[in-house]
């Protein structure tokens, strides 16, 4: 132990004398220069344990981070968003091979689109800095990366009903167009996928055009819903629970849709209240 | 009597060999983030990650005019527009650009022609420091601008650029001239070399690790088709290797490759920080970036990531030996 000490400053000596060759160091490199100050060395050593700490822990929570992790998260911010040293959700792991990852399109169609159903016999082309041709048309380089981050962004978008925000970064590009009438995103499928999968449109919708004003209304599949069924009052069937009857007057679906709607919710609130 | 002095001696050894412990502990860390590190070694890394700052400035040039100008998709306005709708105006207030104050395009062109200018400067080593930051700069306003298009590359180019920024510069030629040449020019140390070294190397560290561990919560990494997965979306790919004449469609291959770029990255970050097989290590890396880079067209992030992987220096003194025995 004695010996260590011993040896210890004598070799701190020699690679001291080792690096003091020459004048000290500005921006240019030279031979020689001294060690910061234990007061730089303090600050320092604090920023570096932040600073490693905030990377990790926004690198750690692109994959479903707790609640605990999104909040230390967030704290983190303010440092790592202004610096961009953020991970903030982008695939670290590079692929899962899910649908975020499958190659998305712009497509455009100046044909009227009705729904759905027949929206395939349209004709459709692609739009989008590719359809300049080119370097730029490059699947795989910088461009298509951002078209890719872009589309997939307005896939997950559309898939989460989120049809305002898709339309925020949709429309700029249909608007300028005025011959466009209907807008797609089309994922296509890859070798991943079921052999049955084939292209699929996460996003459809019909441009509509109002002097200036152009809005993106978005057609969807109908589906199959459940409806609340409401049956006539029947005393002969009620088990000591008290009823609320039909109002007499029928309400007229066709020429008011909305009141009837409301005139339905208030016999149905009426009716909870009650039991 | 003899009985106390003996436990006075006994309590005597552990308190010394206590601060002992503490001041080896207090100079592991010094020594590990202080210690001069080579000028020229980081300002090649520096000039290496302003050469790819440069690529991917000319890179945004083509369709800079499709996003950012008046009622592009990402105009200002658009954006603004979107967080509010969104709720995430909290979000936004973090992503700081000065170009969020315009919609002319004109501008934008000069931004990146101010650029690729600096970045040119920070290749050749002049202007100091302060220049390597202003790249940097310049580098996170276009980031941070891009937002919702910007990649995992502008995060890794950031955080490689803001490091390497501390380092006093040098042209990126100088290491491998100076070392014909002139021992002791190469030899040139600095201990914010040495901090700018460290923190790259640290960095690039633990962002492997946390790739690793990211990549561990997918399920295609496991069941052997993440190296599939990769070049499976061809038509976003720059060189398609699931033809039928690709060995990559053959499972034994594919699960061999995904398996591979399992082990292979942490491992070579472990061989990389052992001294013996420093070497080993980082060229497993780099062959672990050139897989990643051509299976799923990752340019820049695989040039990137190979870059910072050449910072990995396991011994903290080894410059100093060196500069020894120049010396002797």
């Amino acid at each position: 132990m004695k010996n260590k000490k011993k040896t210890k400053p004598s070799t701190s000596q020699e690679e001291s004398e080792a690096q003091n060759q020459g004048p000290p160091l500005g921006d240019q490199p030279s031979v020689a220069s001294e060690g910061p100050t234990t007061t730089i060395k303090t600050w320092l050593s604090i920023w570096v344990a932040v600073h490693l700490i905030a990377i990790v822990v926004s690198f750690t929570a692109v994959v479903e981070p707790s609640s605990l992790h999104q909040r230390l998260a967030d704290v983190l911010q303010p440092y790592l968003r202004p610096s961009h040293f953020s991970a903030d959700d982008r695939p670290v792991y590079l692929t899962y091979g899910d649908a975020d990852d499958q190659p998305h399109r712009i497509e455009v169609t100046t044909e009227r689109v009705t729904g759905v159903a027949g929206s395939d016999n349209l004709k459709w082309r692609v739009i989008g800095p590719a359809e300049a041709g080119g370097f730029s048309s490059i699947p795989g380089l910088a461009v298509s990366d951002r078209v890719a981050r872009w589309l997939s962004t307005v896939a997950m978008l559309a898939e989460n009903d989120q049809p305002s925000l898709v339309a925020d970064l949709l429309l700029p590009v249909v608007a300028k167009q005025i011959s466009i009438q209907g807008v797609r995103i089309v994922r296509y499928p890859t070798d991943l996928n079921d052999v049955s999968e084939g292209v699929s449109v996460p996003y459809l919708a019909r441009v509509v055009r109002d002097n200036d004003a152009v809005s993106l209304i978005q057609l969807k599949e109908s589906r199959l819903s459940a409806q609340p069924r409401l049956s006539a009052f029947h005393p002969d069937r009620t088990h000591g629970s008290p009823q609320v009857p039909w109002p007499d007057k029928l309400i007229d679906l066709s020429t008011d849709p909305l009141a009837a709607f409301h005139e339905a919710s208030n016999h149905l609130s009426a009716s909870e209240a009650m039991q | 009597m003899t009985k106390d002095c003996t436990a006075i001696n006994l309590e005597k050894e552990a308190a010394e060999k206590e601060a002992g412990e503490k001041e080896t502990q207090t100079g592991t860390w010094d020594r590990y983030w202080f210690s001069n590190g080579s000028v020229a070694k980081v300002s090649t890394i520096r000039g290496l990650l302003a050469m790819i700052t440069l690529i991917y400035f000319l890179s945004v040039w083509p369709d800079a005019a499709f996003w950012y100008s008046a009622g592009g998709p990402l105009s200002t306005t658009n954006v603004s527009e979107f967080l509010t709708n969104g709720g995430l105006e909290s979000a936004g207030n973090w992503i700081v650009s000065p170009l969020f104050l315009t919609e002319d395009i004109i501008v934008y062109r000069m931004y990146l022609i101010i650029g690729m200018a600096t970045s040119l400067v920070v290749f050749w080593g002049r202007g100091g420091r302060w220049m390597s930051f202003l790249l940097w700069c310049l580098f996170v306003g276009w980031a941070n601008r891009a937002m919702l298009v910007s990649g995992l590359a502008e995060t890794l180019l950031s955080l490689g650029l803001f490091a390497a920024a501390i380092s006093p510069a040098s042209s990126v030629w100088t290491a491998l001239f100076t070392k014909r040449n002139s021992r002791v020019g190469h030899l040139a140390t600095h201990w914010t070399a040495g901090f700018s070294e460290r923190l790259l190397a640290t960095q690039i560290t633990v962002i492997g690790l946390a790739t690793w561990v990211a990549m561990l919560g997918g399920s295609v990494w496991f069941n052997g088709l993440g190296a599939y997965a990769l070049a499976a979306p061809v038509q976003d790919r720059t060189l398609d290797w699931t033809g039928p004449t690709s060995p990559l469609v053959q499972v034994a291959f594919h699960e061999g490759i995904t398996h591979l770029l399992m082990i292979a990255l942490p491992a070579g970050l472990v061989l990389a920080w052992l001294p013996k097989s420093s070497q080993i290590g980082k060229w497993i890396l780099v062959a672990w970036c050139v897989v990643i880079a051509m299976l799923g067209s990752h340019w820049l992030y695989a040039m990137t990531f190979a870059v910072l992987i050449f910072s990995i220096r396991p011994g903290p003194l080894e410059l100093d030996a060196r500069m020894k025995q120049t010396r002797v």
